[in-house]
C-alpha cells in the first residue's frame, strides 16, 4: 500500500463541494447576524463582533477555498480484479483495501448538488464497513458500480 | 418428528409477564390516579379487565405459535392476526443458544435462541419455553451435522471444566476488582490527610478521630463486601463452565441458577482475542474471547464477548488454542514493536488533555491543582505503557495485533477473514516512516476495527502485501525503478 491509487475523481467535485460549503455558510452567517443584532440592541462589546467576523472569514477561506481543493487532490481510487483500493483524508491520509470477496453490495447515490454537476457517488459496502468513492460522472459511477458488483459476484462467500 | 409443535404452556405465563412489563408505562398513570384520589370500584374493575385481556392475549399468542424441525430447516408459524411463517435453513444458522432462567428451571424448561448471519432482529428466531428434552432435541437437530452418531459419542472430544477455585480467582481479578482496589488505595493514601496530626493532640479530637477511623473501616468493610459479592456472582454465573470442541463447533455451557449453553460453528469465528487486565497481567493470567459473525444478541455472554475460557494462565494459551481452536493457534508470533520515534504520538494526546486540565483547574480551583498535575505525570506514563504494548506480526495466513487501552489485548486474525485493510498516515508520519494500521472484521452486529497507531510503515506495508493479491501497489516507486 505504498503507491497511490491510479484514478482521480472528477475535478468538478471541487465546485460541487464549494457550493455545498457555501450553503452550509448559512449557519455561521445567521450566528453573525444574531451577534450584530445583539451589538445593536443590547450593546455587546465591539470585539465580539470583530471575533465573529474574523471567524467567519477564516471559515470561508477554509471550507470554501482550501478544503475542497485539498480533498479533491487526495481522493483517489483504483479497482482491481480482486480488490478496491481507495485513498482519502486531508491531514490524516487513509488508504483502504477492500477485497472483492467481501463486497456485499454497491450503490450509486446522488444528492441535489451532485445532480446539478451531473456527478454521482459510489458506495461500497462490506458486511462490516462502508466505503465511498465520491463525485464521479454519472456514467462513470454507474459503470463502476456494475463492474464492482460483477467482480464481487464470487461463489465462495462464507460470511 | 415432522409434525407441528407448540411451546410449553408455561410460556403463556412468560408472555403475560413480558406484556405486563411492556404495558407498565401505560399502567403508571392509572396507578397514580388511584393513589392520589383513592380507588373507586370501576377503576379496579378496569384494571382487572385490562389484566384479563392481556392474559387472553398471551394465551392466543401461545396458541398461534407453532414450529417444526425438519431435516433441512426450522419452520416457525406465528402471529395472531397477521400470520407469519418463517423458514430458517440449517446452513444459515450461526449459533444456537440454550438458556434457563430461574423461572424456566422451576418448570423444567429452557429457551432456545437461534441466530442467523444478519443483524436483523426479525430474522432471528427464539422458542421462549420448551421442555428440557425438547430443547436439547431441537438444538441437536439444527446443528450442522444433525444428530450425532454413536461413533461420535464414543470419540473423545477435548473438554475442559473450570473449577470453582479458578472461578473465584476470575471474580477476584475482574475489572471491577481493579476499580475496588483503586478506591481502597485512594482511601489509604488520603487517610493521613483526612486526619491531620494535630487531631490526636487533645482528647475530644481524639474521640473525633476515632469516629473517623471507624467510618473509614466501615467503608473498607463495605468495599470488601462488594468485592466478595463480585467473586460469588462470578462463581454462580459461570459455575461449571465447560468448553468442548466438536468437529466443526465449539460448545460452551455454564451457570448455576441461570443455565446457558451455546454452540458456535468454528467457521463463524472472526477473531480470537487474549485480554489481560492489569491485575491479571501481573499474575500472568488472561482470558480468551472470540468475535463471531452475525446474530442480534451476537455473542452476548457478557457485553459482546464470547468467552472461550473466563480465565487461564497466559502460558497455557497456545496449548489451549492448539487443542480447542487450532485454526487460530499461532505460537509465539514475535511482535514487531513501534520505534522510539513513535512514542510522542502515544503520549501527546493524553498530555494535551492533562495540561488543559492543569490550566483550567489552576484558574478555577487552585487548591486542587495537584490532581491534574499528578495526571500529567501519570498519563504520559500510560502513553509509554501503551507504546510498549503495541505490536504487529503477520505471516501467510495470520495477522496478529497487540495494543492496550487499559487492558492488554492480543488479537489473532485470519487474513481471509478481514473485511477491509486500512493504512493511515499524516505528513509527519510519512516523513518519519510510520503508519497506523486499521484492520476491520465482522462481529455480531457491526464491524469491529482493530487500530494500532504509529507502527513502522515498513511493517504495515508488508502486512498489506500478504493481505492483498495485487502486486505492485505495495512497492515504493523508487523500489520499482531500482528493480
Amino acid at each position: 500500500m505504498r503507491q497511490t491509487p491510479a484514478n482521480l475523481i472528477e475535478e468538478t467535485a471541487i465546485s460541487a463541494w464549494r457550493l455545498t460549503a457555501v450553503l452550509y455558510l448559512i449557519i455561521p452567517v445567521v450566528l453573525l447576524a444574531g451577534s450584530i443584532a445583539a451589538f445593536v440592541y443590547i450593546s455587546w462589546p465591539w470585539w465580539v463582533i470583530a471575533i465573529a467576523v474574523s471567524l467567519l472569514l477564516i471559515d470561508i477561506i477554509f471550507s470554501v477555498f482550501l478544503i475542497p481543493k485539498l480533498r479533491w487532490r487526495r481522493w483517489r481510487y483504483e479497482v482491481f480484479e480482486q480488490e478496491v483500493y481507495i485513498q482519502h483524508g486531508i491531514i490524516i491520509r487513509r488508504r483502504t483495501l477492500v477485497p472483492m470477496l467481501r463486497v456485499q453490495h454497491v450503490d450509486t447515490k446522488q444528492g441535489p448538488i451532485l445532480k446539478k454537476f451531473s456527478l454521482a457517488t459510489v458506495t461500497i459496502s462490506t458486511a462490516a464497513t462502508t466505503h465511498e468513492i465520491p463525485a464521479l460522472t454519472e456514467e462513470e459511477a454507474s459503470g463502476l458500480r456494475d463492474r464492482i458488483s460483477e467482480l464481487a459476484r464470487v461463489e465462495e462467500n462464507d460470511v | 418428528m415432522m409434525y407441528e409443535k407448540r411451546l410449553h404452556p408455561a410460556s403463556i405465563v412468560f408472555q403475560f409477564v413480558r406484556s405486563l412489563k411492556d404495558a407498565a408505562f401505560g399502567f403508571l398513570p392509572v396507578l397514580f390516579v388511584i393513589f392520589n384520589n383513592g380507588a373507586s370500584w370501576y377503576e379496579f374493575s378496569g384494571l382487572g379487565l385490562l389484566l384479563i385481556i392481556l392474559f387472553i392475549f398471551s394465551i392466543v399468542k401461545w396458541f398461534r405459535f407453532s414450529y417444526v424441525v425438519t431435516e433441512e430447516e426450522l419452520q416457525i408459524k406465528q402471529g395472531i392476526f397477521v400470520r407469519r411463517e418463517r423458514r430458517i435453513s440449517k446452513h444459515r444458522i450461526q449459533s444456537i443458544d440454550l438458556t434457563q432462567t430461574l423461572l424456566h428451571r422451576i418448570f423444567g424448561l429452557m429457551k432456545v435462541q437461534i441466530e442467523t448471519a444478519g443483524s436483523d432482529e426479525n430474522v432471528d428466531a427464539s422458542l421462549a419455553a420448551v421442555t428440557f428434552e425438547e430443547g436439547e432435541r431441537v438444538s441437536e437437530n439444527l446443528k450442522h451435522k444433525g444428530e450425532r452418531t454413536e461413533e461420535d459419542h464414543e470419540k473423545a472430544y477435548p473438554e475442559e471444566v473450570m473449577s470453582y477455585s479458578r472461578l473465584a480467582l476470575t471474580g477476584a481479578t475482574s475489572d471491577n476488582a481493579i476499580i475496588i482496589f483503586g478506591l481502597l488505595w485512594l482511601l489509604f493514601s488520603q487517610a493521613n490527610q483526612i486526619i491531620p496530626d494535630q487531631m490526636y493532640e487533645d482528647a475530644t479530637r481524639w474521640l473525633f478521630s476515632l469516629a473517623v477511623q471507624f467510618l473509614i473501616s466501615l467503608v473498607l468493610l463495605s468495599v470488601l463486601v462488594v468485592w466478595g459479592a463480585g467473586i460469588i456472582w462470578t462463581m454462580v454465573k459461570y459455575a461449571n463452565f465447560t468448553i468442548t470442541r466438536y468437529e466443526t463447533e465449539l460448545y460452551m455451557r455454564y451457570g448455576l441458577i441461570e443455565k446457558r449453553q451455546r454452540t458456535i460453528p468454528v467457521n463463524r469465528i472472526q477473531a480470537v482475542i487474549v485480554k489481560e487486565n492489569l491485575i491479571r497481567q501481573l499474575l500472568g493470567l488472561c482470558y480468551v474471547y472470540v468475535e463471531v459473525a452475525g446474530g442480534v444478541n451476537g455473542g452476548k455472554m457478557e457485553g459482546s464477548t464470547v468467552y472461550l475460557l473466563p480465565l487461564l494462565k497466559k502460558n497455557d494459551v497456545p496449548g489451549f488454542l492448539n487443542e480447542y481452536l487450532p485454526e487460530y493457534c499461532r505460537d509465539n508470533p514475535g511482535m514487531k514493536r513501534p520505534p522510539l520515534r513513535s512514542l510522542p504520538y502515544y503520549i501527546w494526546g493524553s498530555l494535551l488533555v492533562s495540561v488543559t486540565a492543569v490550566i483550567v483547574v489552576s484558574l478555577t480551583v487552585p487548591a486542587w491543582v495537584l490532581i491534574p498535575v499528578a495526571a500529567t505525570v501519570i498519563f504520559p506514563g500510560w502513553g509509554v505503557f501503551r507504546w510498549r504494548t503495541s505490536g504487529i506480526s503477520f505471516d501467510e495466513t495470520y495477522l496478529n495485533l497487540q495494543y492496550r487501552k487499559v487492558s492488554r489485548e492480543t488479537v489473532t486474525l485470519r487474513r481471509a477473514r478481514l473485511q477491509a485493510f486500512g493504512k493511515k498516515d499524516t505528513w509527519l508520519y510519512r516523513k518519519q516512516g510510520l503508519a497506523t494500521i486499521d484492520a476491520a472484521i465482522l462481529n455480531n452486529a457491526q464491524g469491529r476495527h482493530f487500530v494500532v497507531p504509529a507502527l513502522w510503515e515498513e511493517d504495515v506495508a508488508k502486512a498489506s502485501e500478504t493481505f492483498s493479491k495485487v502486486p505492485g501497489i505495495h512497492k515504493k516507486l523508487s523500489e520499482e525503478r531500482g528493480g
